[in-house]
């Protein structure tokens, strides 16, 4: 996951369950959609419209993840 | 490296759009004059949008850059598409477009009926113009899916899907010179539809297609873009064995070499010649360079399976010389800049070394599979055009058969650059016995680089093995780009201290890299080592030999006989010291470093 986020942010950015946009630079609603797609294809599972909806911290996109890699 | 040419050489290599948009990122930050290093257009691109567009937008200007092409963008606000140009948006106004982008979808379109929606377009296109006096691009509409008639849609006059294929019809009639379609409806076919407009992309933040495809529709545009300012490219070169056909004509002959329908590979050959025939008829020029005898190349373009002739061939440059020479010489005979120029050849090495020493040529990854050839070609766009023109269509052939053949000098400097970054690796020793088939096989079927022309049988050369009485060295060669394998073989008899050569071949994968003098050295010290004084060579020029006629002289042999007919022989004298072949240091023998002598 920290690889993703350092492609899409051009610079490694340390994660934590808590830490959301506000907390990052650069990170805005344009972003989500960039991690968002590269999390996808990096580890080849889908995210619907509603669950992407939902997201608004690390630790929620986490379980998410986490949820799908494991089914 | 320059930043730029680095930059440039980073985005080129990736289709990632994350990697491509860092790329774009360094690119925007870099000062105006790191640009003056290369002859770039200049244009100014306005995007009006009717979608979230600006990934797009700084991806088109990485790809325009490439191109050759330096843009300034600018985007509307996101819908005013129509409304920035009939409200004279001040900002746009003053950011003076020369090109203006309707970067717009199906999602934008009214449709009462075709007719309306073309005089809607009509209208925005002629108040760009009258306000700009710009070029401007225009988005075709993807047909819809899923169709609502299914399979009968396009019977059903007032369906979507039939109302969409008449419109990108209509508009392609009814666009004036000075507009342009960028086909996303075509580049939906070729990236897959449902892939490219995955709703949910639109439904997360009003992207005009899927993230990860936005790389190629910027590849896309920007082919639109450098056609507008002349910059597509102009003229293929184009290697033959192997890129044009299966085989080497110079080793299998001209009815040797695969073309034509007859066999998988033959008919891969012939529809990548299909489709540069067509390439051709369009106005986009055709050049030959090919490391071959010119009457045997020429003689190839007459097997009758041939899509190509020799007179679709603009500039034919058939020698031995190095490929990013015979470049040069093709862009002069064709009055046109190497950066007009893209270079198709079967060999990593040699695309490699054009890639090294003529930066500005585009050259084209071929994959090992000819069947993929035409894809390959295709895929970078480096053709489009904005119209094609009678006089296009007569230049290529008013250019046909300028044959000129000057004998080529290598730049000793960078050739010797290049040939250190090959990293080669010669073994050079006697044959073992289970060499033998291959060293039979390579002194029956090369042609080009064989001095008597004799040929041996299995038993022959299994007898020499361990035979005192024979010289019988072969020679490996593997590089950079991979293991050549067995490519010489010297064969020579000895008594007391004189050793004839029998017969000495190369295949020709591995002229003009070194290897002859290397060979010669190494025998030379095998031979030294047994008390030979005297080395007798024996030349027979036959038709196919040509390479050959110069190989004594240039290792110090001096005649032995006067020339008799097309057999002349001759003798080299072993001293105590060194041979006179020009030492290699580029290849590695035997694991050491080669020395002279």
């Amino acid at each position: 996951m920290e690889g993703v986020f350092a492609k899409v942010f051009g610079r490694p950015i340390v994660l934590e369950d808590s830490l959301t946009a506000a907390d990052v630079a650069g990170w805005d609603s344009l972003t989500n959609i960039r991690l968002l797609d590269t999390i996808e294809r990096e580890l080849s599972i889908s995210l619907s419209v509603t669950e992407v909806m939902s997201l608004d911290s690390v630790g929620a996109l986490v379980d998410v993840v986490h949820e799908k890699v494991g089914n | 490296m320059s930043n730029l040419a680095e930059l440039q050489h980073k985005l080129a290599s990736t289709d990632d759009v994350n990697d491509q948009l860092a790329v774009v990122g360094a690119l925007r930050a870099l000062p105006a004059e790191a640009f003056a290093e290369r002859p770039l257009a200049a244009a100014r691109l306005a995007v009006l949008t009717g979608y979230t567009s600006k990934w797009l937008t700084e991806l088109t200007y990485g790809q325009a850059l490439l191109r050759g092409v330096h843009l300034e963008t600018t985007e509307t606000l996101y819908g005013l598409y129509e409304q920035a140009l009939f409200a004279a948006d001040p900002e746009l106004v003053s950011f003076k477009p020369t090109i203006v982008y309707f970067c717009v979808g199906a999602e934008h379109l009214v449709l009462d009926s075709v007719e309306s929606e073309v005089a809607r377009w009509r209208r925005a296109w002629e108040r760009a113009r009258e306000l700009f006096a710009c070029d401007v691009i225009l988005n075709t509409f993807v047909e819809p899916s899923p169709r609502i008639f299914g399979n009968a849609e396009l019977k059903i006059a007032d369906s979507r899907g039939r109302r969409i294929a008449e419109l990108n019809l209509a508009l392609a009639s009814a666009a004036p010179s000075y507009v342009h379609l960028h086909d996303v409806n075509a580049l939906a076919l070729d990236l897959g539809r449902n892939r490219l407009l995955d709703p949910k992309w639109f439904a997360l933040a009003k992207l005009p297609a899927n993230l990860s495809c936005l790389p190629a529709y910027a590849q896309s545009l920007s082919a639109v873009i450098a056609a507008i300012l002349g910059k597509s490219r102009k003229g293929i070169v184009l290697d033959l064995d192997g890129t044009l056909w299966g085989g080497v004509v110079g080793d299998d002959g001209v009815d040797g070499i695969r073309i034509g329908a007859d066999s998988a590979e033959g008919e891969s050959y012939r529809r990548f010649q299909s489709y540069l025939k067509e390439l051709a008829a369009r106005g986009v020029l055709l050049a030959v360079c090919s490391k071959n005898e010119e009457s045997v190349a020429r003689a190839a373009f007459e097997r009758p399976e041939m899509v190509l002739k020799f007179q679709d061939i603009s500039a034919f440059f058939a020698s031995w010389g190095d490929k990013d020479e015979a470049i040069l010489k093709v862009a002069r005979a064709l009055n046109v800049l190497p950066e007009s120029l893209v270079f198709v050849d079967d060999s990593p090495l040699e695309r490699e070394l054009v890639r090294q020493r003529l930066p500005g040529v585009a050259v084209v990854d071929l994959p090992k599979d000819p069947a993929g050839y035409t894809a390959a070609l295709a895929a970078p766009r480096y053709f489009e055009t904005v119209f094609v023109s009678n006089e296009d269509r007569l230049r290529a052939r008013n250019q046909a058969a300028e044959l000129e053949r000057t004998a080529l000098e290598k730049t000793a400097g960078s050739y010797e650059e290049f040939l250190a970054s090959l990293e080669m690796e010669a073994v050079i020793r006697p044959w073992k016995a289970e060499e033998v088939p291959r060293v039979v096989q390579l002194l029956g079927k090369t042609n080009q680089f064989n001095l008597t022309g004799q040929r041996f049988t299995d038993p022959q050369m299994l007898a020499r093995v361990d035979n005192p009485e024979f010289l019988s060295l072969c020679l490996s060669l593997r590089d950079r780009f991979g293991d050549h394998g067995l490519v010489s073989v010297l064969a020579g008899r000895c008594s007391g201290d004189t050793c004839v050569i029998e017969n000495w071949v190369m295949s020709c994968r591995v002229f003009k890299r070194g290897v002859e003098s290397a060979f010669f050295n190494e025998a030379c010290r095998e031979l030294r080592a047994r008390g030979v004084r005297t080395i007798l060579g024996r030349l027979v020029t036959t038709e196919r030999n040509g390479y050959v006629k110069d190989l004594f002289p240039s290792l110090g042999f001096d005649p032995a006989e006067p020339a008799d007919g097309g057999v002349s022989t001759w003798r080299y004298t072993l001293d105590a010291e060194g041979s006179a072949a020009s030492a290699n240091s580029f290849i590695r023998i035997n694991g050491k470093a080669a020395q002279s002598g």
